[in-house]
């Protein structure tokens, strides 16, 4: 299919066959895309039917591209959204999935669309959202806790990755993101010592929890009053709950104002005391350092992950060859975080 | 040899096309970043031309020491290119085969790291590493 117009026919088709009324595609634009996958904000309006009235919606579907490793799939971030739509998480609303190639050609899933901002650098520097910045730690820290009740074999969520048996999330993740690593074939001491250092200090984790694996400034919708929605679950995995914590605590997540340690909005304190009060489990402050500098490691070897997608000629994009000049960032937040533990 | 402008002036100019002509017309967002990013792109290029020399030249040194080798700083640039990148798979090996697990080594190897980094991110954001040194700076 090459034409918006036919893009829009098939989509209306579908749309008045869910909702049970003749749907209409008002507006189509386009909000990311990539090799893999993309997401389109599509307004639409049904006439007559259960769903009679106007949506704002999202569409992500597949691009048929390599997928990134352990990524979900579409049908499964539809699956994980509805189960943690169900679990009372603050999550735009899954609407329609559909895995008939006859639509789009390949799967894809709507969704009611956010309003508000959700890019870092003007989260974290927009004026009208100070407020905001005041009460996002304690909503998120809410929030996280909701995520790690979900019981994921209860919510039928069987195909989220989990650690390796024997093994903790910690090594796990660390022997998938130092398997991606070698495979580059370039050096990189700095993190191949780091490595050394988080294989032999990974702490265990006897229960661990279904895990959102991008939460973060930059995956959630924010408005004057706070937070909208939490979205991006194509990385959730069975995992070490300090994972989600530690995460958003990455400096690369403060978009600039590093001072302020979660996500440059607020307090890491904050964030923690209201994860606990919702019912999420206490976690040691050792145990929080590791996955901060773990989640620099990963974030590195993201970074690589991201330039190598344009050099190896998957995609075209200057944007993410050039993240492969920031590696040395996290490299030297990794080596300062890192020494700062052992002369502790 | 070629005629002016040199690389460093070709690089230069097109870049100060980008920030001076061209950005300021964008009003699409994605556009604008984009070649915000394409004009950084462009500086780092800038830069990485008048530093790369001298920089793998002290980068060889450091290694060579580190891995306990009395080899001579090479001429040409490719050799020298060719041998650092040598080095840091030596290093590397070296580093995942537990040479530098004992602590003193460890920390010892993280400071001569740290120090190879921050001439990268002299390269690759100089901003960025000039408000990590403040803080640290801060921190004393």
């Amino acid at each position: 299919m090459t034409t918006l117009t036919e893009f829009q026919k098939r989509l209306e088709h579908f749309l008045s066959a869910v909702t049970g009324g003749t749907t209409r595609v008002l507006a189509a634009r386009q909000l990311t895309g990539g090799a893999s996958r993309e997401s389109w904000a599509i307004d639409v309006e049904a006439e007559g039917g259960p769903e009679a009235g106007k949506h704002a919606l999202v569409l992500r579907r597949d691009m048929g591209g390599t997928i990134q490793q352990e990524a979900l799939s579409r049908e499964q971030e539809f699956r994980m959204l509805t189960a943690a739509w169900q679990a009372g998480v603050m999550v735009p609303r899954p609407r329609w999935l559909c895995t008939a190639p006859a639509v789009l050609e390949v799967p894809f899933f709507l969704m009611d669309r956010l309003e508000g901002e959700s890019v870092g650098r003007r989260i974290v520097r927009e004026p009208g959202l100070a407020e905001a910045r005041r009460l996002l730690p304690r909503q998120m820290g809410e929030q996280a806790a909701r995520i790690h009740k979900i019981d994921p074999l209860k919510a039928g969520l069987d195909f989220l990755p989990a650690p390796e048996p024997d093994s903790s999330p910690a090594q796990t993740g660390l022997r998938r993101a130092a398997d991606q690593l070698e495979r580059f074939g370039e050096p990189h001491p700095a993190l191949e010592l780091a490595l050394r250092w988080l294989q032999a200090n990974a702490p265990n984790c006897p229960s661990p929890v279904l895990v959102h694996g991008d939460f973060r400034i930059g995956n959630v919708m924010v408005g004057p009053d706070g937070l909208h929605g939490v979205f991006d679950w194509e990385f959730a995995h069975i995992g070490d709950p300090a994972e989600d914590l530690a995460w958003p605590c990455v400096r690369s997540w403060r978009f600039g104002q590093d001072a302020l340690r979660l996500g440059g909005i607020g307090r890491r304190e904050d964030f923690l005391d209201a994860y606990v009060k919702a019912g999420g489990r206490s976690i040691e402050p050792r145990v929080l350092d590791y996955w901060e500098i773990a989640g620099n490691f990963r974030w590195a070897v993201g970074c690589i992950a991201q330039a190598h997608r344009h050099l190896s000629g998957q995609v075209q994009s200057v944007e993410l060859v050039s993240l492969g000049r920031r590696t040395a960032e996290m490299e030297l937040e990794l080596l300062d975080l890192i020494e700062r533990v052992l002369v502790q | 040899m070629n005629d002016r402008p040199n690389t460093a002036e070709l690089i230069a100019a097109a870049r100060l096309y980008l920030e001076q002509e061209l950005i300021p017309t964008l009003t699409d967002a994605r556009l604008r970043f984009q070649t915000l990013v394409a004009a950084n792109v462009l500086a780092i290029a800038e830069r990485d031309l008048a530093t790369e020399e001298a920089h793998l030249v002290e980068e060889w040194r450091q290694l060579s020491k580190l891995l306990n080798l009395a080899d001579t700083v090479p001429e040409q640039l490719s050799a020298l290119r060719q041998g650092v990148l040598e080095k840091n798979r030596l290093l590397r090996q070296g580093i995942l085969a537990g040479d530098f697990d004992e602590q003193s080594r460890f920390l010892g190897l993280c400071r001569q790291l740290r120090t190879i980094v921050e001439r990268k991110l002299e390269v690759a954001n100089p901003r960025y590493l000039a408000g990590i040194r403040s803080e640290r700076a801060a921190r004393q």
